[in-house]
């Protein structure tokens, strides 16, 4: 399959980017797979005045962010790799999503008529962490980070598509048992694709 | 009062511009001072860098580089959020505010088991005026307004027990009507002038 890997977190040593790496070990070489990191890349995530003026302008609104697209266009597997930071994804992939799902690309609009665009990818997986427990993610603040994934983003791909949204949650009370438990999770549904 | 506002929009003609000026107009007209933070124009970095995340848990260590956020907004007794939801979300700029300026020992204070103190109890009264694309029956039905939710109930969690809240959402920006839009900062305003 056609992975394309999206990683976002700035710290080496960080468990995030163990779990990036366990991804990309995992996926091993029977797969095609592209990986975005986008701190290594320097990604701005602010939307720009210009963007914004020709966001509904399908066709020129994708040329600054065209590297993007393309890989986005080619995947038939997409793995997020991100920690949940303030109830949310990392600014730097929130821009992610305001800059490159844009009509034309994740979807096209026709009068009141939306309709998905990246039917070519076909399997979703999100590897994440919480720092607070799952209870209060979910009951208290609408988990809005895994809805932005397993709803919206899944909505834009084929309709069978396949999501399946891993999480550690209570990182900030976490074991090295309870890490262990999760890479091996991760490891084994990423195996698997 | 002491009103901090923060703006996150690219564009300085576009709608949500239109509500952030009234909520500013309708602000000084009922007497209080306003904190006006423009994150677009001030090109706020929105980035939490790996030096900033290595200190995240160093209270006051970690303030470096955002110190003066951090005091506008302690100086705040009000606070005021004007940005569009996108990707049922804040944009980026503001989501990375958030993660650069509210931190351990600026915002809350973490407990050993992981439960959460509020340290911005100098926040009396908060409010929120956000548009969405999408229509009010998709984002609360299917969607189940996570935004608001991230709004409403995580950051008010961090101000002052009673804190007054607003929440004034235009659902449905893509095809609204001037007269809607109109209506809807028709209600930002008078909100604002009696705050």
């Amino acid at each position: 399959m056609r992975v394309l890997v999206i990683f976002a977190h700035p710290v080496e040593t960080s468990f995030a980017a163990a779990l990036h790496k366990t991804v990309l070990e995992a996926l091993g070489n029977r797969h095609e797979v592209r990986d975005v990191d986008l701190y290594a890349e320097n990604f701005d995530p602010r939307l720009t005045r210009e963007e914004r003026l020709m966001y509904h302008d399908v066709g020129v609104n994708e040329a600054p962010v065209a590297k993007y697209v393309e890989a986005l266009r080619w995947a038939e597997a997409v793995v997020f790799c991100f920690p949940v930071w303030c109830f949310g994804v990392p600014a730097i992939l929130k821009g992610f999503f305001d800059r490159v799902l844009m009509p034309g690309v994740a979807f096209d609009i026709d009068g009141a008529l939306v309709t998905p665009k990246l039917q070519n990818i076909r399997r979703v997986v999100a590897v994440t962490t919480y720092g607070r427990d799952l209870w209060r993610v979910k009951i208290g603040v609408g988990d809005l980070p895994k809805k932005q994934i397993t709803r919206y983003f899944r909505w834009f791909c084929a309709k069978d598509a396949k999501v399946t949204y891993l999480a550690h949650y209570h990182m900030n009370i976490s074991t090295p048992e309870s890490r262990a438990t999760y890479m091996r999770r991760v490891t084994g549904v990423i195996a698997a694709l | 009062m002491r009103v901090h506002v923060v703006f996150a929009h690219p564009l300085h003609d576009s709608f949500n511009a239109v509500l952030h000026e009234t909520i500013v107009e309708g602000l000084r007209k009922a007497g209080h001072t306003v904190d006006d933070l423009v994150l677009n124009a001030e090109k706020f970095q929105p980035v939490l860098t790996a030096e900033e995340r290595s200190a995240y848990h160093d209270v006051g260590g970690n303030l470096v580089g955002v110190e003066s956020y951090v005091e506008r907004l302690r100086a705040a007794e009000a606070l005021v959020i004007s940005a569009p939801t996108w990707w049922y979300g804040m944009p980026a700029i503001l989501k990375g505010y958030f993660d650069r300026v509210w931190l351990p020992g600026v915002a809350f204070g973490l407990q050993p088991r992981g439960a959460i103190t509020p340290l911005l109890t100098n926040i009396r009264k908060y409010a929120v005026v956000t548009t969405t694309g999408s229509p009010w029956w998709f984002m609360r039905l299917y969607m189940r307004d996570p935004g608001k939710i991230v709004l409403t109930r995580g950051v008010r969690r961090l101000f002052a027990p009673d804190v007054r809240m607003t929440y004034l959402c235009h659902y449905g920006t893509d095809d609204s009507t001037m007269q809607q839009r109109q209506r809807f900062v028709a209600r930002v305003k008078s909100t604002f002038e009696e705050f």
